[in-house]
C-alpha cells in the first residue's frame, strides 16, 4: 500500500522562481501547493482538508517569514516550517526536503534549478521595456 | 475513469501546458491538481501580473485559463487581450462569477464551474492548440 504523498506548501512571491521549485518538489514525489503571498499561505494552512505537513517559505515574500511562522505556532498547527532567506537558500531547502522525501532519488541536482531560475529571470528582465 | 485520462495524442507526446491564473488559492489548487491528474503540465499564477511575467520570461504554454477579477495592475480580461495581441497562437479562456462588460469580447466561462468538465475541456483545447502547431 502506498501512502499519499506528503503535502508541501511552497511560499514564494516570484512566479519565475516558484514554478520550477514546485515542479522540482513534485518530481521528488510531493504534492505541492503554491502560495504567492503570506495571506495565501495562511488561507491554505487554515484549510485542514489540504493536509499540509511541511511549509517551505521564502522569507522575502510579503507576509511570509517569521510572522508567518509565529502565526503557525500560535494556531498550534502541526506543520514543519523551513524558512529561507534567498532564492539560493530556498532551492537548497528544496534539495534537502527532496533527499528526505517520499521519492527514491532526486530527479536532478537542485543546483540545476537555480541555474534555470537565474536564466529565466534574466530573460524576464530583458523583456522589460 | 481510464478513458477520461487518455487524450487522443500518443502517451509519449509532450504534455499539454496550461497556465492557470486565479487569485483564490483554494480554487487554483483544485483546478491545477485536477489538470495535473489528467497529465497536464500546469503553471499557477496568483495574479494576471504574475502570468504576464511568466510569459515574458519566455516560457511557452498552450492554453491560459484566467479568472476575470484579480488584484494587481490588470484584470484577467486585460491579460487575455494582451496575450491575443502578443501571443496569437495561445488559446485563452476567461472565467468570471458575474457578467461584466469588459474589453474581452469572446464568451466568458461562468463561475462556479465543474472541475472535471472544465479540466477536460482545457485539455482538449490544449491538444488542439498543439496540433495546429
Amino acid at each position: 500500500m502506498t501512502s499519499p504523498a506528503t503535502v508541501v506548501l511552497l511560499v514564494e512571491g516570484d512566479i519565475i522562481a516558484r514554478h520550477p521549485l514546485a515542479e522540482y518538489l513534485r518530481e521528488c514525489g510531493f504534492t505541492v501547493l503554491e502560495a504567492a503571498t503570506g495571506d495565501e499561505a495562511m488561507l491554505a494552512l487554515k484549510t485542514p482538508e489540504l493536509g499540509i505537513e511541511l511549509m517551505l517559505a521564502d522569507m522575502t515574500t510579503p507576509g511570509s517569514g517569521f510572522p508567518l511562522r509565529q502565526w503557525i505556532r500560535a494556531e498550534k498547527l502541526a506543520v514543519e516550517v523551513v524558512l529561507a532567506g534567498s532564492i539560493r537558500k530556498t532551492i537548497e531547502g528544496a534539495g534537502k526536503i527532496c533527499n528526505e522525501g517520499p521519492g527514491l532519488a532526486k530527479p536532478y541536482d537542485h543546483r540545476l534549478v537555480l541555474d534555470y531560475i537565474r536564466q529565466a529571470m534574466a530573460r524576464r528582465d530583458r523583456g522589460k521595456p | 475513469m481510464k478513458s477520461l485520462r487518455e487524450p487522443e495524442a500518443a502517451p509519449q507526446a509532450a504534455p499539454a501546458r496550461i497556465l492557470v491564473v486565479e487569485d483564490d488559492p483554494l480554487i487554483r489548487f483544485a483546478i491545477a491538481e485536477t489538470l495535473r491528474d489528467l497529465g497536464a503540465s500546469v503553471v499557477e499564477a496568483a495574479t494576471a501580473d504574475e502570468a504576464w511575467q511568466y510569459l515574458t520570461g519566455g516560457e511557452p504554454v498552450d492554453v491560459i485559463f484566467t479568472d476575470y477579477r484579480m488584484p494587481g495592475s490588470m484584470t484577467g480580461a486585460e491579460l487575455a487581450v494582451r496575450v491575443r495581441r502578443q501571443f496569437p497562437a495561445l488559446e485563452v479562456v476567461v472565467t468570471s462569477g458575474g457578467f461584466e462588460p469588459c474589453e474581452w469580447t469572446e464568451p466568458i466561462k461562468k463561475k462556479p464551474y465543474s472541475l472535471a468538465k472544465t479540466a477536460n475541456d482545457l485539455m482538449q483545447l490544449a491538444l488542439a492548440t498543439k496540433q495546429k502547431g
